[in-house]
């Protein structure tokens, strides 16, 4: 019995991460209809550049902070240099996401070195025993992240003029443009939450996971997974979908072998794209039209 | 149109003119990754291999010649390791071959150096590289092979009186490896393996596979896998609170997994070479005046101290320079003399090969570690 009840911590904490970087994929996809598949790369630039300036003697929070804002700044020189040009053609678009996930990890292994990084973790590394399981300080963390990421991003899109200004520019640039917004501007907001998310993500994970400049292509992987699972452009299907991937994974790995658990992941991937393509929580645009 | 064909012609005949001034050098050939999952082995490897080669010719080379290391970086990618071994063979000309860390990427190559002819000593920790030694002329190890620090680690656990023990491998050559070798001999320890669970390398965490194990009430734990994911399983390990002796594979003796696994490191116990414990060693030990010499310009060449990879890696240079110099350039020559190798004093262990015994290093090279404070010392 408390063997399960690891199982089930572990799937929950294991998916959060997931559905952290599942939720950042909804930022820009939301606004240009892009999936960004540097999302997960964007979580280890997060992370190693905070990483980077606590070693060099910044105080954890405002390091944290720093590498946020490093973040976003990167994902703003993204949409400047790769994404511009390429405005309007969504499938090119997804594709140059691609490339600059390459680019950004071959600047990482430049810059920071192959070497897995270790980060403290925020609050202490004591044990917490909850009914025969035990989890770490640093794993409440990312599910309480995890949370606040999903409901804020939720709210902005359903219920906020912004929200609503991002969606048209998704579902039609053109007639948003006749009506006054400006395409380009929301395009470079979506990058800039998406990179701070994204950073945010890459940085509560950090202390649990290790980061090292090619950890970003399997969080972006299984965060895409996450996003198929729940329901494309859906902060909310995003965290469920990265749930329910984690405590599959962790009770295949628990009760069968750990050596199917990327098999899982890939098969959940596969038959939702072939049977459900709209996701546990159905297409996002109908669920609100 | 005329300034690219003048270029061009500059640039043949720039080429031509370093193919003429490598007439007067020795090359072997490098396949370290220094960059991909094992860049964490590779770079050091690389970087002894390099001090090897500077100090054979800062004393004037062998056979009278300078030797040439001219490493390509494999990735820790199997085809890449396959494609960088055939050209190093078939266009650079090297004598022989320093192989990869990686026991994947070594197995991929065993055919294409085999059919060249050309002999290799790998730095892969996984015995079947080399196995059967009739066949597999050409291969040869420089690292401690699983088995060999298997059954040191083993004693240890007959000494503090263990009868079960459970298993965490990483899903790697590596580590499938290590689980055959530890299923097939724990039996003659008087061992009886009560859990065996797995991981793929790039794992964030292994509580369940650690859950598991605890529920088999194990005597003594061992993880054996290589990179950070052994980190991620040793904390893990930890938080489950787990209080059974908890002993790692030789690949551990690494400062980047105490960085990682940090205070969680504490009181592992890790079998290795003698590397990090030099104060420590009686001054009959025959390896105390290698290894010191070597961690000494390591440390001035590099600023760092030296990583067991680095040791591995600047063996197989030494012991392939010292082939050299008795066998002469010829490969075959080469091949026969690093088989003929005796008592061969290296810093990862004293090598002593044979027609049927390609690993080379003796059971007494290795010691049994544990880490206090964050520090390396010899287990009591």
């Amino acid at each position: 019995m408390s063997d399960a009840l690891q199982f089930l911590m572990s799937g929950l904490v294991v998916g959060s991460i997931y559905g952290l970087i599942g939720v950042g994929f909804t930022c820009i996809y939301n606004v240009t209809g892009i999936v960004n598949f540097a999302q997960g790369d964007f979580a280890m630039v997060g992370a190693m550049s905070a990483i980077a300036l606590n070693v060099a003697g910044v105080p954890l929070w405002l390091a944290i902070l720093l590498a946020i804002v490093i973040t976003s700044v990167v994902a703003v020189l993204i949409e400047r240099t790769a994404i511009q040009p390429v405005r309007g053609d969504v499938m090119r678009g997804i594709i140059v996401t691609i490339g600059v996930g390459v680019v950004l990890q071959g600047l990482a292994a430049i810059i920071w070195g192959t070497d897995a990084q270790p980060m403290p973790a925020f609050s202490g590394e004591k044990l917490i025993h909850l009914l025969g399981a035990t989890v770490m300080p640093q794993s409440l963390w990312v599910i309480g992240i995890g949370i606040l990421a999903m409901g804020g991003l939720d709210l902005l899109f359903r219920r906020t003029y912004l929200g609503q200004m991002f969606r048209a520019c998704a579902m039609n640039p053109f007639a948003a443009r006749l009506v006054g917004m400006k395409v380009e501007t929301m395009s470079l907001v979506g990058f800039v939450m998406s990179g701070a998310l994204g950073a945010i993500a890459g940085i509560v994970v950090a202390p649990i996971a290790l980061t090292q400049y090619d950890s970003g292509l399997q969080l972006g992987i299984k965060g895409f997974v996450a996003c198929i699972v729940g329901g494309f452009g859906g902060p909310v299907g995003a965290a469920l979908g990265g749930l329910v991937l984690g405590v599959l994974e962790a009770f295949s790995a628990g009760y069968v072998s750990s050596g199917y658990k990327n098999a899982i992941a890939f098969a959940l991937l596969l038959g939702f794209l072939l049977f459900r393509p709209g996701g546990l929580l159905g297409d996002y645009d109908r669920v609100r039209a | 149109m005329m300034t690219t064909k003048a270029m061009l012609a500059a640039l043949i005949l720039m080429t031509s003119a370093v193919g003429a001034q490598a007439e007067d050098t020795i090359k072997i050939g490098g396949l370290l990754e220094t960059s991909g999952p094992l860049a964490s082995l590779g770079q050091p490897g690389l970087e002894g291999a390099m001090l090897a080669v500077e100090q054979i010719n800062a004393k004037g080379g062998v056979a009278g010649k300078k030797l040439e290391l001219d490493n390509v970086n494999t990735e820790g990618d199997n085809t890449k390791t396959v494609t960088a071994a055939k050209r190093l063979l078939e266009q650079n000309g090297v004598v022989a071959l320093v192989g990869p860390m990686n026991s994947g990427s070594s197995y991929a190559i065993i055919d294409t150096v085999q059919n060249a002819v050309t002999p290799m000593i790998s730095n892969g920790g996984s015995r079947g590289i080399v196995l059967p030694a009739q066949d597999k002329k050409w291969l040869f190890l420089s690292p401690l092979t699983d088995v060999l620090v298997q059954s040191v680690m083993m004693t240890d656990m007959q000494k503090r009186g263990a009868k079960k023990i459970a298993l965490l491998y990483a899903d790697s050559p590596f580590g499938t490896s290590g689980r055959d070798q530890l299923v097939k001999n724990a039996g003659s320890f008087g061992l009886t393996l009560v859990a065996q669970e797995s991981y793929a390398n790039a794992d964030k965490d292994m509580t369940p596979q650690l859950t598991k194990i605890r529920s088999a009430q194990p005597d003594a734990v061992v993880i054996w896998a290589t990179g950070p994911g052994q980190a991620i399983a040793v904390k893990n390990y930890r938080q489950l609170g787990l209080t059974a002796p908890l002993y790692m594979s030789h690949a551990a003796n690494d400062f980047n997994f105490l960085r990682l696994a940090g205070g969680s490191a504490d009181d592992v116990l890790i079998p290795s070479s003698k590397i990090y414990v030099i104060d420590s060693l009686k001054d009959s030990d025959p390896q105390k005046a290698a290894l010191r010499r070597f961690v000494t310009d390591y440390q001035n060449k590099y600023g760092k101290p030296p990583a067991t990879f680095a040791g591995n890696a600047y063996d197989a240079v030494n012991m392939i320079a010292a082939a050299i110099g008795k066998g002469g350039t010829d490969r075959a020559g080469i091949r026969d003399a690093i088989e003929g190798l005796k008592d061969y004093v290296g810093v990862t262990a004293v090598y002593s090969y044979g027609p049927d015994d390609h690993f080379g290093a003796k059971a007494d090279s290795v010691v049994m570690l544990t880490v206090k404070d964050g520090k390396f010392t010899l287990a009591q």
